[in-house]
């Protein structure tokens, strides 16, 4: 399948800094545009009007109360007639709109294509409501439930099943969150004073950091990135998996999502994600790669979420991530995979509609080697993982650069 | 915890009273589908079976009983503006009714310490919250009527 597809490469980016905090004096319209053209600097030679194609991508329409906003956006920056793809599927949904944008260039029709995807939530009258509607809606948000109750629900349970009494190891994933997002100028912790280990020892200290934000990429087939760029990023492998967003259907119930991957029980599915081991398997198949290629990882840290991606993308065995934390192995000294170099969800901020496209950002700055204080060595394969709902619907992305042998 | 029902601020999201009138056989009744061709059960109802995709479904309303899977006890004040703000701690459980399907639901007029998985509720009828036109949705949530172990559930 893959033989007649071009290979793409992702040769601009730009996001909007401190995703994590509102921004009252912007529009949703000013967040975006000021992350597409900073992507479109970053190219070099692009003209606005080069670009043929544009995806964008928003949490829900609660976001900015506005539906259908393809053509808002052509118009807004001034690309119009060029097509603008929408997509509403909630904190992934950036990444899936680079699944959409990978798609429009792999198949050939489109040369030059804007991949956007933001997030204005304080433009909601109570801005919690735009996170409740990431639900089946009929039997959970009509009952008052909200998706993060989900994720509560299978932390508690992941964290009792694999036997771990207290929140040792969420401190540990939110103290590697809270070093890695000073280390980042565009984090919203960036220039705030470090908490201590022990204050973080608490169920709260794992909540993503709520906040506005945009943010974009530029992708290209593989052979005119040299015209664009010395440090093209290619997108390898690319999955999204769907499975229900009714919190229980997917306890160890059958019908629901993929079947039972290899190793894992029944009533592990309560705390675990089948449809984000699906994803990656998908990814990593793609990309013929597997978890000893992955040099650096970003994914989606919510209670629990960082251990639940470790062990899905096959890092550490079932029931291990939070260990992994523990260990310190997360860090760029940890003699393992540093994890979310960005800070994460927790550090760096929680754009929603724009956070699958700031891990992908992310690992394009490591494999360009751009990063800095936090530059991973040698990085030359980077896996993003996104959650959209409370595990409804998982993206992973690998990405490789020049330097990576298959 | 929600015993009580409070007062929300009203904006057009409020739940349309079409909507909620149509599933009401569900949340007054724990009513379902079952499917004639595979005999798997489910809750919410479905239009397509799950797990043999037949269309060939008839109505089937779940036992009122069920043993608590996964807790969460919420201490934030969230879902304001569906009337649940000062209802806390707001508390989630997954319950695997007595003929196997799973359910979100609350679990309300039970002391917080019995809230623990393994435990057996029933369901009880509550007031939720308004409509769009003002009149009041009502819902299914449970109460503990067996205490549990604090284990894994099943």
């Amino acid at each position: 399948m893959t033989e007649k597809l071009k290979r793409v490469a992702i040769v601009g980016i730009g996001s909007t800094t401190k995703p994590g905090n509102i921004h009252p004096f912007l529009s949703w319209k000013e967040l975006v545009a000021d992350a597409a053209y900073e992507a479109i600097q970053d190219v070099r030679g692009l003209k606005p009007r080069d670009i043929d194609g544009a995806v964008i991508a928003y949490h829900g329409e609660g976001v900015n109360e506005q539906g259908g906003i393809g053509g808002s956006v052509a118009d807004l920056l001034g690309i119009a007639p060029a097509p603008v793809f929408p997509h509403s599927m909630n904190c992934s949904g950036s990444a899936v709109a680079l699944n959409t944008g990978w798609e429009m260039v792999a198949s050939g029709k489109y040369k030059r294509v804007l991949v956007m995807g933001f997030e204005k939530e304080g433009d909601n009258i109570n801005y919690t409501e735009n996170i409740n509607i990431s639900f089946d809606t009929e039997y959970d948000y009509m009952f008052g439930f909200r998706h993060r109750d989900g994720f509560e629900l299978m932390s508690n349970y992941y964290m009792k099943h694999y036997g771990y009494p207290d929140y040792k190891s969420y401190a540990a994933m939110s103290y590697a969150a809270h070093i890695y997002g000073r280390m980042n100028t565009k984090a919203s912790v960036y220039g705030k004073p470090m908490p201590t280990f022990e204050s973080l020892e608490t169920p709260n200290s794992c909540f993503s950091m709520m906040g506005e934000g945009a943010a974009a990429a530029i992708l290209v087939p593989e052979e005119d990135a040299c015209l664009y760029t010395d440090t093209p990023v290619y997108i390898t492998g690319i999955s999204l998996a769907c499975t229900s967003h009714y919190i229980a259907h997917r306890v160890g119930e059958e019908p629901m999502g993929p079947a039972f991957p290899n190793g894992l029980k029944r009533e592990e599915t309560y705390g675990q994600s089948v449809a984000l081991i699906e994803a990656a398997r998908n990814a990593y198949d793609m990309a013929g790669i597997t978890t000893d290629d992955i040099d650096v990882a970003q994914v989606y840290d919510l209670t629990a979420g960082s251990f639940w991606f470790l062990d899905g993308l096959g890092i550490t065995e079932y029931g291990k991530g939070a260990q992994y934390f523990i260990d310190g192995k997360a860090m760029l000294d940890g003699g393992a995979i540093p994890i979310n170099t960005d800070g994460g969800n927790i550090a760096r901020g929680h754009a929603s509609g724009a956070d699958g496209l700031n891990q992908v950002i992310e690992n394009v700055v490591q494999l360009r080697g751009a990063a800095g204080i936090r530059q991973v060595k040698d990085a030359k394969c980077a896996v993003a993982a996104c959650v959209g709902s409370a595990f409804a619907h998982m993206t992973v992305v690998v990405m490789t650069n020049d330097n990576f042998n298959r | 915890m929600s015993t009580e029902f409070q007062e929300q601020i009203y904006r057009h999201t409020t739940a349309s009273c079409t909507r909620s009138w149509r599933e009401r056989r569900g949340r007054y009744l724990l009513e379902g589908t079952r499917c004639k061709e595979c005999g798997a059960v489910h809750f919410p109802r479905r239009t397509v079976c799950s797990t043999c995709n037949s269309r060939n479904l008839e109505h089937c309303q779940h036992p009122a009983t069920g043993t608590i899977v996964m807790v969460n006890i919420c201490w934030q004040a969230t879902g304001v503006h569906f009337g649940y703000g000062e209802n806390i701690p707001r508390i989630s459980t997954v319950i695997r009714l007595d003929d196997g399907v799973t359910i979100l639901a609350e679990v309300t007029d039970t002391e917080l310490d019995k809230i623990v998985a393994g435990a057996r509720v029933e369901m009880v009828l509550k007031k939720l919250h308004r409509e769009s036109n003002s009149t009041w949705m009502y819902g299914y949530k449970f109460v503990v009527i067996e205490g549990g172990e604090s284990g894994d559930g099943e």
